[in-house]
């Protein structure tokens, strides 16, 4: 029978961990989303996921959360909140000065798929075969997709430059 | 110049300020509301299973992850729509828009309850939303007239109809749909609803056809179904004497699967089917030596033309799915990817995204960079952020929605002169 205590104790182990990695897992949100504010409405919504699983989880729990966030998108409603009553909704995650607005627009036209494959392979540094394996689809969908989408985001640049 | 990969990896790594303590109260307030949610949808649903053999309803397709366990699986329509009539969708919030030549599809949130604002230049009935409605209803616009379809099922926000405008899928706010284990879906332009279960969860993409559904998988395939059944079968791809994989694209009722190898990243091979994936004709080959195709329009494919040493060398339109034809397009556009049904802003004129040809120049306004351009009966229509002074300041509508956010809505702007002159058709 679980008790508050006990549930108490599994939360606490959980939250130190999301305490050591929110910064790493919202920055792989962003690079999903394209979007910081998107990137912490999905990051809460994947630890809303996490959390009752805790206690269950045998393997990393980060790779977890990345699955998560990557096979799910922030819930309809809280999107539709967000466009129009954010004066209730604090936002939890801005990018630092400096940011690369530039590749971000750019990132945000890309399809979801794609923009998986980007945040997989250049930000969480996984090989093809690691990226596969995350999001459940062959090396070749790896290759082709990410092929297409630095492709795409090469020429998305090159008329901003231009 | 930096190298493209190198300045992702530093852009991916920039620093973000996370209020994490917040962060994550707000997560285990989310995971409390949601066990309380799911208290409350168990009980609902064994209310609505009763209910469902007593009445032979089934329930809309909503957002089952929030609202408890699945409902039967056999389509059965929703209630009949109101009948149509000469009136004005009352006031809301606009989610989508989409076009089937020559009617407009509106999906609309509507308020629970709307506060009057005073609006910009030629507001004829600004509002904002002090609170919404659950779900959303479609409305159309056809020959000046609007006529409310019907209420859409809970989480869908816009809908993708079939060529033919009969049968249709219901979308969340994404466009995508993988959230939901259940398809809502369409055969009556949108009028009633039935559900059905999908083959896999993990969808990456639904086609409708006038006489099919068809769904690919990230691991599990492709799959087919006749519209009103949920009798789906295994559609297999077109055998390839290399490893890789096929793409699958829809052009009307015809599917084209392109071929990519796992070796290179682009072929020229692609294979055509005009029984919904029983049989291929193919492999047929594109021009150039690693094309790829852009996307699908309304009636043909759009690829982009790759040469030896990856010198682009055009892009070309189909319509038979044999023959290619090269677009002769200006200078600027040619490295534009084409493809796809809304019309492009490019060079202050919006284009035809199947050929390129200037469908109009773009006269005073409107902005649409966050909203999307609609080309229907005619006429062009555009969805636009808009402001409103509703507590006697004026705030920009900005990507950071803080307080502004109650003080602007979506607004639908139509213009009758081909795009010189603006005005809202609804707010």
């Amino acid at each position: 029978m679980t008790t508050s205590a006990s549930l108490g104790v599994r939360e606490a182990g959980c939250d130190a961990f999301v305490r050591a990695r929110l910064p790493q897992l919202v920055k792989f949100a962003r690079a999903l989303t394209g979007d910081d504010h998107a990137a912490a409405d999905l990051v809460q919504d994947a630890l809303e996921q996490l959390i009752p699983r805790w206690s269950r989880l045998s393997g990393d729990p980060e790779a977890y959360v990345r699955r998560v966030m990557v096979h799910r998108r922030v819930s309809v409603w809280r999107k539709v909140r967000r466009e129009r009553l954010t004066d209730r909704l604090p936002e939890y995650a801005v990018s630092t000065p400096g940011h690369d607005e530039e590749l971000f627009a750019a990132l945000r036209q890309l399809p979801r798929g794609q923009r998986a494959v980007i945040a997989l392979r250049y930000l969480e540094d996984l090989t093809e075969v690691e990226t596969a394996k995350v999001l459940g689809c062959s090396v070749g969908t790896v290759k082709s997709q990410s092929s297409r989408a630095m492709a795409r985001l090469r020429t998305l640049l090159e008329e901003e430059e231009s | 110049v930096i190298p493209l990969e190198d300045r992702l990896r530093e852009a991916l790594d920039h620093p973000v300020d996370v209020r994490g303590e917040e962060l994550l109260v707000a997560a285990h307030r989310g995971v409390r509301r949601r066990r309380a949610r799911r208290a409350v949808g168990v009980s609902l649903a064994a209310m609505a299973a009763v209910a469902t053999v007593a009445a032979g309803l089934t329930l809309t397709a909503g957002d089952r992850a929030r609202t408890g366990p699945a409902a039967p699986s056999t389509p059965t329509p929703t209630p009949t729509a109101p009948e149509p009539g000469p009136v004005e969708p009352s006031p809301g919030y606009v989610m989508s828009t989409t076009s089937t030549g020559d009617a407009l599809y509106m999906a609309l949130l509507p308020c629970a309850e709307a506060v009057a604002a005073d609006g910009p230049p030629g507001s004829s009935r600004p509002h904002i939303c002090a609170d919404d409605e659950a779900s959303s209803v479609l409305w159309r616009y056809r020959s000046g007239t609007w006529e409310e379809l019907g209420p859409l099922p809970g989480g869908v926000a816009g809908i993708v109809l079939s060529a033919d405008g009969r049968s249709g899928i219901g979308v969340d706010w994404w466009q995508g749909l993988w959230e939901l284990d259940r398809l809502p879906l369409t055969r009556d332009s949108g009028r009633t609803w039935t559900e059905l279960e999908l083959p896999a969860r993990d969808v990456s993409e639904v086609f409708v056809t006038s006489t099919d559904v068809i769904v690919t998988t990230w691991r599990d395939g492709w799959f087919a179904a006749p519209i009103g059944s949920d009798d789906w079968r295994a559609v297999d791809p077109p055998a390839a004497d290399s490893a890789g994989e096929h793409v699958l694209f829809v052009v009307g009722d015809r599917l084209v699967a392109e071929f990519l190898g796992d070796q290179i990243a682009f072929d020229n091979r692609y294979w055509v089917s005009e029984d919904t994936g029983r049989s291929w004709d193919g492999p047929r080959r594109f021009p150039g030596l690693h094309s790829s195709i852009h996307g699908s329009t309304t009636s043909g494919l759009v690829l982009q033309c790759v040469a030896a040493y990856h010198v682009p060398c055009g892009q070309y339109l189909s319509t038979d799915l044999l023959t290619w034809q090269e677009l002769d397009l200006p200078d600027g556009l040619q490295d534009y990817p084409l493809g796809g049904t809304a019309p492009v802003r490019w060079d202050n004129r919006l284009v035809d995204p199947s050929d390129g040809h200037t469908l109009c120049r773009l006269g005073a306004g409107p902005d649409a960079g966050w909203g999307n351009w609609t080309a229907a009966g005619g006429e062009m229509f555009a969805t636009v952020f808009r402001s409103y002074t509703a507590d006697g300041r004026l705030i920009e509508p900005t990507r950071r929605r803080g307080t502004e956010a109650s003080t602007f809505t979506r607004t639908l702007m139509v213009s009758r002169d081909g795009c010189s002159t603006w005005e809202p058709l609804f707010e």
